[in-house]
């Protein structure tokens, strides 16, 4: 407390948050919360700060749960995102951290002629907001939306990150906006960064821009989705964040450009500091950059004050810093990841050096510091990142300042930069190069599943506690204590092995998870066999494609590496669309598609990334009966001999058979299709059953139901204009328990063939 | 300005530096005194279990004078051998007007406590008194820093005033056992207005800067042993004296 006294106000005080968030989001109750605040307080009895330390907790609770009074209260936003249209009076903002994310913010002061105070709307800049500037107040009708929230395993919140962000609501304007008033002008950081935006696209190519525009100012939007790619996939994703590699080029490049000798040293750090704040404001002051900024600045200013930093001291000092200005933040990867990179690199890269090199040592040392939460948060891990760090760091060290430097010459004549500019896009080029030639170094981007939260903590602990446990000591009663720490240690790291192999069970289970991907079907199914099926893969639209934001992260989370079958009930976006983004990003050993002659640009492409990928393609129809292990699958549809062209009616229908259970499988066939079935007699009793075309009116007719007359019924559908599902069906289905993905999210059902279990992602 | 000295203070507070050599140091086992320093250091591991002094022959339990003669204490316990960093930091703490070091010994002195005394339940501590004129002299007891440091860190009650030392006795470092012994006889008197009977059946702990032969605990002992019911002494000493080199 004496030597660090932040430090410890830190942890009261992120402790207080993180204990609030337990008390709000798990089910465990204020009760035990409060005797282990009171177990803490008997073993800290004797320190002297208790109290102060008692009061941060308390503020820390405090401040995590006034974000949620905001956020609930009768004057926030949320009130009115409701999917309706409401009259909104506000003022137009934007996120100075990403100007180019086609995002626009509307502080509303009114909605529906009710005061509003807290939140924000977030909105596309699209044709209707185009001509109107940021701080102006403007009157418009908007459709207010709840975000989505997470809706399958492995998913992505969007109502919890733009809450983290004070976003409460998404809209559409649904009229013009009329300017009623001006509020104030940008800020000059945003002007400034929007000149230095522009600059950078007169000096540099396209390509290279948006590249530049990620490395230097963090704005990602933009960034070829071959370079975003690249960079995770071989561990340097870090670079897209402003961080202390950033701040300490920039802060360098200042140093040894600055006349030294001719402005006293104190006005050169009094610019030092006003360019370092001025980068943080510009790149919108994220929590890695508050870190990084604040923590160069409170180390440059130390030798004036005659005193000496203590990095712990000054990083917790940060820490609070970004826990004042965005508290949900301490919930989000970005702070998380960026606070136990850099204590990884002050702990552990000395004691690594003892082993290794000095090169190695702290490109390992930030491998070990954020691996288990990439793992816990993306699902995967790519080990080539201990290389790729390597040489990446020091080239990002030469690209980012004469980046700068580009700039600042530009800022007088783009005649000037040229030859940097010519530097920095050969520098880029060839950055590009490596990052591709380190995807390819086995074993690449290894797929983990989701791990408990229990054992990513517990990795921490190992991993931190490790030059503690190993530290030499010279007092016999310490060793003796040493010798009981490290049996403590090992047993740790034994139960954290244990843990990690015993995932493998077998059961005989035939398993399905119907997704929620909006509106659109995707079921992944595992057979007994543990052979793995899926089902269609959802839609892709021009900014979402279903196959990999939602459809892949679930199958890394699940620890899939490979799907044995891969069946496209038809070639319709909401089917097909994100089957190229899995072709390409998964291992499909067979892809299964109707016999029909498609010629749309979805199934070419489609079966062209197929037979590049060396996946097979079967082209299937009613013949088809196949068994896999103790399960039968059995095509039902199309005909051998076609009765139409229409790409839903030619859906391939199939039934799985195993023990007492079966499940039939429709796509999205329609009325005729459903007669022909029932005339064939190809339609028997089911348990259960995917109700064909998202419950389209024009399928599922009453025969066909009480012909399969299923105990379970799946809807797979979201926001549409269709009016799917149809009230007809819905009516049709009355006294057949029944789900949607929409209401339910991802709805998985598990049986041994005899008894079956039902458990849907959303609770309520 | 005095609420801004504060802030600069919290934000750069002061570092911990090793008060025998001056230097910052990282991390270290014993508050400031550097783990360089420490290894200096010769701590006692082998030793007699009775007065907890270095035994000269492995696989024994008590050295020879231990075998030869009885004490008035029950057992003693040092920290590290009197040779080498440990004697300098002893002697400049005492003779060199650099009490603050007693800060570092006192740690260790309560890590060994905690070794071996945590269990015995000791109901106050004392320090080894210095005669009037000693303590004018010098400014401080060296003992008595310790024994507070102690008491402090051990939460257990401090008694300063239960003895005196009414004789300034020779430095006994110079003689041999049999004069120590003369030299100390008389010594130490109980004090006259304290009432005794609240220590009858009590654990005390004696802390004393070296143990060299024991005279000086032992007579200390004997003389409250002499006017108090059923009491325990054991005696804490950062250092003993090497058998060895002597």
């Amino acid at each position: 407390m004496k030597y660090r006294p932040f430090l410890y106000i830190s942890f009261a005080f992120g402790l207080g948050m993180i204990v609030a968030n337990l008390v709000r989001k798990t089910e465990m109750s204020l009760v035990i919360i409060l005797f282990m605040i009171a177990l803490l307080w008997v073993i800290f009895t004797d320190h002297k700060c208790k109290y102060l330390l008692l009061i941060c907790f308390l503020i820390g609770t405090v401040w995590y749960n006034y974000q949620y009074f905001k956020y609930e209260s009768n004057l926030s936003v949320l009130v009115f995102a409701d999917g309706q249209n409401h009259l909104v009076k506000g003022v137009l903002k934007e996120n100075s951290a990403n100007l180019l994310d086609n995002q626009i913010y509307l502080k509303p002061f009114n909605i529906d002629g009710k005061k509003i105070k807290y939140g924000f709307i977030s909105l596309p800049v699209n044709n209707e907001f185009q001509s109107y500037e940021v701080g102006n107040i403007i009157q418009t009708n908007i459709k207010i939306f709840l975000p989505d929230e997470q809706a399958n395993p492995g998913g992505f919140s969007q109502r919890d990150y733009l809450f983290r962000h004070n976003v409460y609501a998404t809209a559409w304007p649904t009229s013009e906006a009329e300017i009623i008033g001006f509020k104030q002008r940008n800020l000059p950081s945003i002007i400034i960064k929007k000149r230095l935006v522009k600059l950078l696209k007169k000096i540099y190519q396209p390509r290279e821009e948006k590249i530049m525009l990620a490395l230097l100012f963090a704005e990602r939007s933009n960034l070829p989705s071959d370079w975003e790619e690249g960079l995770r996939a071989s561990g340097a994703s870090h670079l897209l964040a402003i961080s202390g590699l950033h701040i300490g080029f920039l802060i360098a490049l200042l140093v040894y450009l600055l006349p030294g000798k001719l402005l006293p040293v104190k006005i050169a750090y009094l610019l030092i500091t006003i360019f370092t704040i001025f980068y943080m404001i510009i790149t919108g002051l994220r929590s890695s950059v508050v870190r990084a900024g604040l923590l160069a600045l409170l180390f440059i200013w130390a030798p004036f004050l005659k005193r000496k930093g203590d990095f712990l001291n000054l990083l917790a000092i940060t820490f609070i810093l970004n826990l004042i200005i965005q508290p949900l933040q301490l919930f989000s990867i970005g702070l998380q990841l960026s606070y136990l990179l850099v204590l990884a690199l002050y702990f552990l890269t000395k004691p690594l050096q003892k082993y290794t090199n000095k090169i190695l040592a702290p490109s390992l040392a930030a491998q070990l510091g954020s691996f288990p939460l990439v793992i816990y948060y993306f699902y995967t891990y790519a080990p080539v990142g201990l290389i790729t760090n390597i040489w990446v760091i020091p080239l990002a060290g030469i690209i980012i300042p004469l980046g700068l430097i580009s700039i600042i010459l530009a800022l007088f004549h783009p005649a000037l930069a040229v030859l940097a500019v010519k530097l920095v896009e050969i520098l880029l080029d060839l950055m590009g190069k490596g990052v591709v030639l380190m995807t390819k170094i086995p074993p690449g981007e290894m797929i983990i599943s989701a791990k408990p939260i229990w054992i990513i903590v517990l990795i921490y602990i190992i991993i931190f506690s490790t030059p503690y446990i190993f530290r030499p000591r010279l007092i016999p009663f310490h060793i003796k204590k040493q010798k009981v720490a490290k049996l403590i240690y090992f047993s740790m790291l034994l139960i954290l092995l244990l843990s990690l192999l015993s995932t493998r069970q077998t059961d005989n289970l035939l398993k399905f998870v119907f997704l929620s991907v909006g509106q659109g079907d995707s079921i992944f199914i595992e057979l007994p066999n543990k052979e793995r099926i899926l089902v269609d893969c959802g839609a892709k639209s021009e900014n979402f494609d279903q196959g990999k934001s939602t459809i892949l992260p679930f199958l890394k989370q699940a620890g899939i590496r490979e799907l044995d079958y891969l069946v496209i009930s038809h070639f319709d976006n909401d089917h097909a669309g994100g089957a190229i983004a899995l072709l390409e990003n998964i291992r499909v050993k067979r892809l299964l598609v109707p016999a029909i002659k498609d010629q749309s640009e979805l199934a070419k492409a489609t079966i062209s990334t197929a037979h590049r990928k060396e996946t097979t393609v079967h082209f299937l129809n009613e013949k088809y009966d196949f068994n896999r292990g103790e399960v039968n699958i059995n095509f039902l549809h199309p005909p051998q001999k076609l009765i139409t062209l229409d790409r839903n009616e030619n859906s391939l229908v199939f039934q799985l058979n195993y023990h007492n259970f079966s499940a039939l499988f429709t796509g999205d066939l329609g009325k005729n299709g459903e007669k022909y079935l029932l005339n064939m007699k190809k339609i028997n009793e089911t348990n259960l059953l995917k109700i064909a075309h998202h419950g389209s009116k024009n399928s599922s007719c009453s025969e066909f139901l009480r012909a399969v007359s299923p105990q379970i019924a799946v809807i797979s559908v979201g926001y549409n204009n269709f009016g799917h599902p149809a009230k007809e069906v819905l009516e049709r289905l009355q006294g057949i328990k029944y789900w949607r993905t929409d209401l339910s999210g991802a709805i998985t059902i598990k049986t041994d063939g005899y008894r079956v279990k039902l458990a849907t992602y959303k609770k309520k | 300005m005095k609420i801004w000295q504060k802030i600069i203070d919290w934000i750069y507070p002061e570092q911990p530096y090793c008060y025998y050599c001056g230097q910052d140091y990282f991390r270290s086992e014993v508050k400031h005194l550097c783990d360089n320093c420490l290894s200096g250091f010769k701590f006692n591991e082998s030793f007699c279990t009775k007065c907890g002094r270095e035994l000269l022959t492995n696989g024994e339990e008590l050295c020879a004078d231990c075998q030869a003669d009885k004490y008035y204490f029950k057992m003693a316990r040092s920290c590290f051998i009197y040779q080498g960093t440990a004697r300098q930091l002893l002697l400049r703490m005492k003779y060199l007007d650099q009490p603050e070091l007693a800060e570092p010994i006192g740690d260790l002195l309560y890590v060994y406590f905690c070794e071996n005394y945590n269990n015995l339940s000791i109901d106050y501590i004392m320090p080894v008194p210095l005669h009037v004129e000693r303590l004018s002299m010098r400014g401080y007891n060296q003992s008595l820093l310790l024994a507070e440091i102690l008491a402090k860190k051990t939460g257990i009650k401090l008694v300063n005033d239960l003895l005196f030392r009414d004789k300034n006795t020779l430095p006994l470092f110079s003689l041999s056992k049999e004069a120590r012994q003369s030299e100390l006889d008389g010594v130490f008197r109980m004090s006259m207005h304290k009432n005794y009977q609240m220590y009858d059946n009590t654990n005390i702990l004696i802390v004393d800067d070296i143990y060299t032969t024991g005279s000086t605990v032992n007579e200390v002992s004997k003389v409250l042993q002499a006017n108090i019911n059923d009491l325990s002494i054991y005696i804490l000493t950062p250092a003993t004296v090497s058998l060895i080199a002597n």
